[in-house]
């Protein structure tokens, strides 16, 4: 079960309900036992996906770059939230390590 | 012949894989109703040169773009113009280019301004049918066993796999063996094996899977007019899983 505590913006995690099931991305906000998510693409910076901490699971990738962009108020880019999560290996549902480790499932 | 890479080889491939993956995010950028598409041919091959990087497509078979732009109910080999993108199309990029003798494959379908949902719906069953294929590329499988995961996913949610464009083998050569077709019977085809590298690329229709080709002789367009879907990553098979080479 995930804790509010265990959730850090710019932590990379994943969708375990909702058409978006199976899907990476990063934390953006935390409010309560609510997170606000985007990834880039199928959620933009824009208008970030507000989920129930029940539905998501943690992985162990906090992007730094983008916590501190939020820490500091300052704009983010889709691209730069595909970007990360891609060279960290997740692609849509996928998972795979750039040394191309096993993939994990949900 | 399937040509089996070394873990070196692989470095290199990634390497070019990389600059692949690269000019896609920048691409998704500059995706946006206005912009020609010859317009991102360029932005595409000045990145490809800057990186040291040759475009793999230019002068293949006199092939005259870096990129292949296909927009609406083109599949795939739509050659880059003066066409302006607009608000409700969707456009397939495929990008390759070579470095150090290795070859980078990858394509991403993208909507322009608003799409309507059930042509979202396209592209995203079309990205989810290339991770339902990755999944498949593991050590142990038989090649189509990728093949059958593709179609059944594409059918299963009521769209159609194109048969007569197929994935393919890459490594020196942008086209190798094996041919890596998005349909068929599982358990067939070769084993694989740690070293092989396959670009996996679901094309996927809204209506019938039938294509043909345009009077320029490159575009390939739905025999419907119906659009068309197009995600291609170039994945290595190893001992650990299959490796996603065109990552940035």
């Amino acid at each position: 079960m995930v804790a509010v505590d265990d959730i850090k913006i710019g932590q990379v995690v994943r969708s375990k309900a909702g058409r978006d099931k199976g899907r990476f991305f990063i934390v953006v906000a935390v409010e309560g036992d609510r997170v606000y998510l985007a990834d880039g693409d199928l959620r933009r910076v824009e208008a970030p996906k507000k989920k129930n901490i029940k539905h998501i699971q943690v992985t162990n990738h906090v992007v730094e770059k983008i916590a501190e962009k939020i820490e500091k108020g300052q704009n983010l880019s889709n691209k730069e939230f595909r970007r990360e999560l891609q060279s960290l290996g997740y692609w849509g549902d996928v998972m795979l390590e750039n040394k191309g480790k096993k993939e994990v499932d949900a | 012949m399937i040509f089996l890479k070394s873990e070196q080889e692989l470095e290199l491939m990634r390497d070019v894989g990389r600059i692949v993956a690269n000019v896609l995010l920048e691409l998704e950028e500059a995706v946006k109703p206005g912009i020609t598409t010859e317009k991102l041919n360029e932005i595409a091959e000045d990145i490809i040169i800057k990186s040291g990087a040759k475009p793999m497509f230019k002068g293949y078979k006199g092939f005259p773009a870096s990129i292949c732009t296909s927009i609406n109910e083109e599949v795939v080999h739509g050659i880059p113009s003066l066409r302006k993108l607009k608000s409700g199309d969707i456009i397939s990029i495929d990008v390759g280019a070579e470095k150090n003798g290795y070859c980078g494959d990858a394509a991403v379908t993208l909507p322009v301004g608003e799409v309507n949902e059930e042509v979202m719906r396209l592209i995203e069953v079309t990205r989810g049918a290339l991770s339902v294929g990755i999944k498949q590329a593991v050590v142990g499988n038989r090649l189509s066993d990728i093949s059958h995961a593709v179609q059944s996913y594409v059918e299963d949610n009521g769209f159609s796999v194109v048969r007569e464009y197929v994935g393919h083998g890459i490594g020196r050569n942008m086209h190798e063996e094996p041919p890596v077709p998005n349909f068929g019977v599982p358990g067939r085809g070769p084993r694989l094996v740690p070293g092989m590298v396959l670009a996996i690329e679901p094309m996927v229709n809204m209506g019938t899977f039938m294509v043909q080709v345009k009077d320029d002789g490159w575009t390939v367009v739905t025999c419907d007019g119906r659009y068309s879907a197009h995600f291609e990553h170039t994945i290595a098979v190893t001992e650990d899983g299959p490796r996603i080479l065109t990552l940035p």
